[in-house]
């Protein structure tokens, strides 16, 4: 039978393919879809809760429908999803969001072509401070301890050239910023990494110092809890393992807490530690120490949370 | 009317009528990455051909020739040569185009019209008027062949001008005559002087020849008298090929092996760009052995890939015996190819087999760059669609088995013609002008090839698709962060009247006040930046193709 009929099922292909084509080039949900959803995922999304999108490629089109109130450079470059109490997810194609694949689901319900699901997080840890927010004078100082043991400040300035390297130059430098000795690039402040993965992490810059090493001082720390955070380079510009290493050091309380080293092939890597149960006082100073032995081109950021 | 001449003008229909679908659309297409590069190659190669006339000896200097024709001199010169006096002649001087920009891309478009009624004449001479009617136009109507035919590029027209080099050598060992073999030579010499996919082509040629002769060799190995069956127009190709790329590029009239030899070392050490595949972005060797193929299967449609397929198997079982012994095999095998006459169809065959295997090849080393793409192999593409035609005209005989009159052989004709080529057809212009991001139903199409992380798009022409936003968004004198458009190809728009006169291309992001966005994986820092810069993580505009996010536009609050 098949022997005498093969053809037909090649010819079939044609006329099977153009359907299919027909169907696949009108599946996805149409830009004025997203827009409809806002009134619903208003009534769905509480204050603190985070919106994701799946599949992951479809979220610059959320982005320009619902507008800047829905999605936020915060967001969007987060270290984890411990400190959002809740998700809602908004399905399309059938694709699931892998990140909340642990979260309770709460609700699910069918909007178009959508699917918008209330997930809570199991594994909310409430958010006691992100040191992201804290770049400022009245909660941080910057400074360059040299070898020799001399103090160089880096000055706060809100009015700092702004760059930003485009591909294959280095990350936005924002206009607030502490600004130290040594270039344009040797600051404190916020930006935003890309990971080995290429997503976005809004982090604090902190390019390490020729010589001796670069300090951050953040002041009214809270007693207790754990750090969380994730440190790196840019990936684009790193990936090929290249650079020397930049060690991370965490004191408190006089101490040292803990130790970070960063290696550029491995990319944007996580470190935890607790931190002083109690002091003398209701608060406390935690800083970080940055440092490499070759620091040319050393774009080095992290992130940090207190849970 | 006679037999030649009505296959002479079916193939030119083909040619014009191709070529009017892509001077049609050409306007919705922006313009790629390189085009600006070539632009400016061409400007600068248009003012010396300028020279040329109003002052030879001061053109034929070696320092002049050298500060005209460096720029770009990583490339070939004949497109780039033939933008220019397009752009000289068909624009300026006669103003047959409206659009400098038309102007650059005609002798592409040209060549790669010409390339389909080429198709269609080599198929008419060895597998029917219909199967190669048809195997042309599933040529035209993939996707991204159609997308390439528009550009002032390299990448149709070197596949056009394989498949024409490929079919003068073919007609050669047919008549084997001086004027044939001069005439594949001047043929590979322009081919040469297209893109360096051309240093290939004497492999085809050579395999073709030794499979056609190994038993000769073997003869004379084993000390018999066979006369080997040289053709004069590998001979030809070999000698005048070179000479017409020297002839013909004017940048290797001094300093020539130093020269050339940069040319290789260019091609042969390139760097490697980065390029998405199965959600994993590759930068460096290894790359994944399975690229070409998967990729060759999303984009290419099923149709066309099946009929190759019968094709192939035809191919194939008219060389092997039906008793599958492996000695007997070989020995077969063997005898077969000897006993093909080296002008016939079945020849032309094993010459397509070899063009396809053969602009493959770079494919089966994990060293090999993709950057790029689909287009490093569209060289391969006419064979494979010469192949197609073989499948076409197998199911139009068992077709034709079922007809009982002459009406119904014709309506059959019409039913298989219509069924084959509605989905090639119906897709391809479908992805105007997003040709780059089409995918075919087999992996679910854009959406799909979203989902398993295919390459989205590159080049940054799709910027052309934002040119009403940028318009009616941007405030006076505006700078637009042109993000991977090269600014040679947004200033082309400019002049042209697609952007507002005011507006300024710029790649200083932090100077900007609005920035487009081409997403690749490892541009999304680009974005990040955007981000960063502007505030903001909202697109102003964003352009969908079949609901996937392919370029998007902030502006600055």
């Amino acid at each position: 039978m098949l022997r005498r009929w093969w053809w037909l099922l090649v010819l079939a292909i044609g006329p099977l393919e153009w359907v299919a084509h027909l169907y696949f080039a009108q599946r996805a949900p149409s830009f004025l879809e997203y827009r409809a959803l806002e009134p619903r995922l208003r009534a769905l999304k509480r204050s603190g809760d985070i919106l994701l999108v799946a599949p992951e490629w479809a979220e610059p089109i959320a982005r320009a429908a619902l507008g800047d109130g829905w999605f936020s450079e915060r967001d969007r470059g987060r270290l984890d999803l411990k400190r959002y109490p809740r998700a809602v997810v908004l399905k399309s194609l059938g694709q699931e969001a892998r990140e909340v694949q642990s979260f309770r689901v709460v609700s699910s319900e069918a909007f178009g072509r959508f699917t918008l699901e209330v997930r809570e997080n199991l594994g909310f840890e409430p958010l006691r401070a992100d040191l992201a927010e804290r770049i400022s004078p009245a909660t941080l100082g910057v400074a360059l301890v040299l070898d020799s043991g001399e103090r160089l400040a880096c000055s706060w300035t809100t009015q700092a050239a702004v760059q930003a390297g485009g591909l294959a130059g280095p990350a936005a430098f924002p206009r607030a910023r502490f600004q130290c000795p040594g270039g344009s690039e040797r600051f404190v402040g916020l930006s935003i990494l890309d990971d080995q993965d290429f997503r976005p992490r809004r982090c604090i810059w902190a390019h390490p110092p020729d010589n001796g090493y670069l300090e951050l001082k953040f002041q009214d720390v809270p007693f207790g809890g754990h750090l969380f955070g994730a440190a790196g380079l840019t990936y684009l510009l790193t990936r090929d393992g290249a650079g020397a290493d930049v060690q991370l050091e965490i004191w408190g309380e006089g101490k040292l807490l803990g130790r970070h080293l960063e290696r550029d092939v491995l990319g944007w890597q996580p470190f935890a530690m607790a931190l002083p149960a109690r002091g003398s006082g209701s608060s406390f100073e935690l800083s970080f120490r940055v440092r490499s032995e070759e620091a040319s081109g050393r774009d080095f950021c992290f992130q940090a949370e207190i849970r | 009317m006679p037999f030649v001449w009505k296959h002479l003008s079916v193939a030119l229909g083909l040619s014009v009528g191709f070529m009017a679908l892509l001077l049609g659309t050409s306007e919705e297409i922006g313009y790629a990455r390189d085009e600006g590069f070539y632009f400016q190659a061409a400007a600068s190669y248009e003012a010396w051909f300028s020279l040329l006339f109003s002052e030879p000896s001061h053109a034929l200097h070696g320092e002049v020739v050298a500060r005209y024709w460096q720029v770009n001199s990583e490339h070939p010169a004949l497109m780039k040569s033939l933008f220019a006096l397009s752009h000289h002649f068909l624009y300026a001087k006669w103003h047959w185009f409206g659009t400098a920009g038309e102007a650059f891309r005609f002798p592409a478009m040209l060549i790669s019209a010409l390339g389909v009624g080429v198709l269609y004449l080599w198929g008419s001479e060895t597998i029917g008027a219909f199967a190669a009617f048809t195997a042309a136009l599933l040529f035209g109507f993939m996707p991204q062949v159609f997308h390439h035919a528009h550009l002032a590029c390299f990448d149709m027209p070197v596949a056009a001008l394989s498949l024409m080099t490929a079919y003068a050598y073919w007609k050669s060992l047919r008549h084997r005559s001086l004027f044939g073999a001069l005439g594949v030579g001047l043929l590979y010499g322009l081919f040469l002087n297209t893109k360096h996919n051309s240093w290939l082509f004497p492999l085809v040629a050579l395999a073709h020849f030794a499979l056609l002769n190994h038993k000769v060799w073997l003869a004379k190995a084993s000390g018999l008298q066979h006369s080997l069956r040289f053709p004069p127009a590998l001979l030809g190709m070999l000698v005048l090929g070179p000479l017409t790329l020297y002839a013909t590029w004017p940048w290797l009239w001094f300093e020539t092996l130093p020269r050339l030899s940069a040319y290789a070392k260019f091609h042969l050490g390139h760097e490697y760009y980065n390029m998405e595949f199965l959600g994993r972005t590759y930068w460096k060797p290894p790359m994944p052995l399975g690229y070409a193929w998967l990729m060759t299967l999303a984009t290419v449609p099923l149709v066309t890939l099946a009929l190759f397929t019968v094709g192939l198997v035809n191919f194939a079982r008219s060389l092997l015996p039906r008793s599958m012994q492996s000695v007997g095999v070989l020995r077969s095998l063997s005898s077969k190819l000897a006993s093909i006459p080296l002008g016939s169809p079945t020849s032309a065959q094993l010459l397509w087999l070899l063009g396809v295997a053969v602009n493959y090849a770079p494919w089966w080393s994990s060293e090999t760059p993709i950057f790029g793409g689909t287009k490093h192999w569209l060289t391969a593409y006419p064979f494979l669609c010469l192949f197609a035609g073989t499948g076409v005209r197998r199911i139009h005989a068992r077709a034709q088995l079922l007809a009982r009159s002459k009406t119904e052989r014709q309506g059959f004709r019409v039913l298989l013609f219509t069924a084959l080529l509605l989905g090639p057809i119906s897709m391809t212009w479908h992805s105007v002008p997003f040709g780059l991001s089409a995918y075919t139903p087999i992996v679910g199409g854009a959406s799909g090839a979203a989902n398993l992380g295919l390459n989205r798009t590159f080049w940054g022409y799709t910027s052309r698709s934002l040119f009403n936003e940028i318009n009616a968004l941007a405030p006076p004198d505006a700078r637009i962060y042109v993000h991977d458009t090269a600014l040679q190809s947004f200033e082309q728009h400019r002049q042209e009247g697609g952007i507002r006169p005011d507006l300024e291309g710029t790649l200083d992001l932090a100077h900007s006040n609005l920035a487009l966005y081409h997403h690749e994986p490892h541009m999304a820092r680009v974005e990040y930046q955007i981000w960063s810069v502007y505030g903001t993580v909202r697109p102003v505009a964003i352009k969908l193709f079949d609901g996937v996010p392919v370029v998007w536009l902030y502006r600055r609050p």
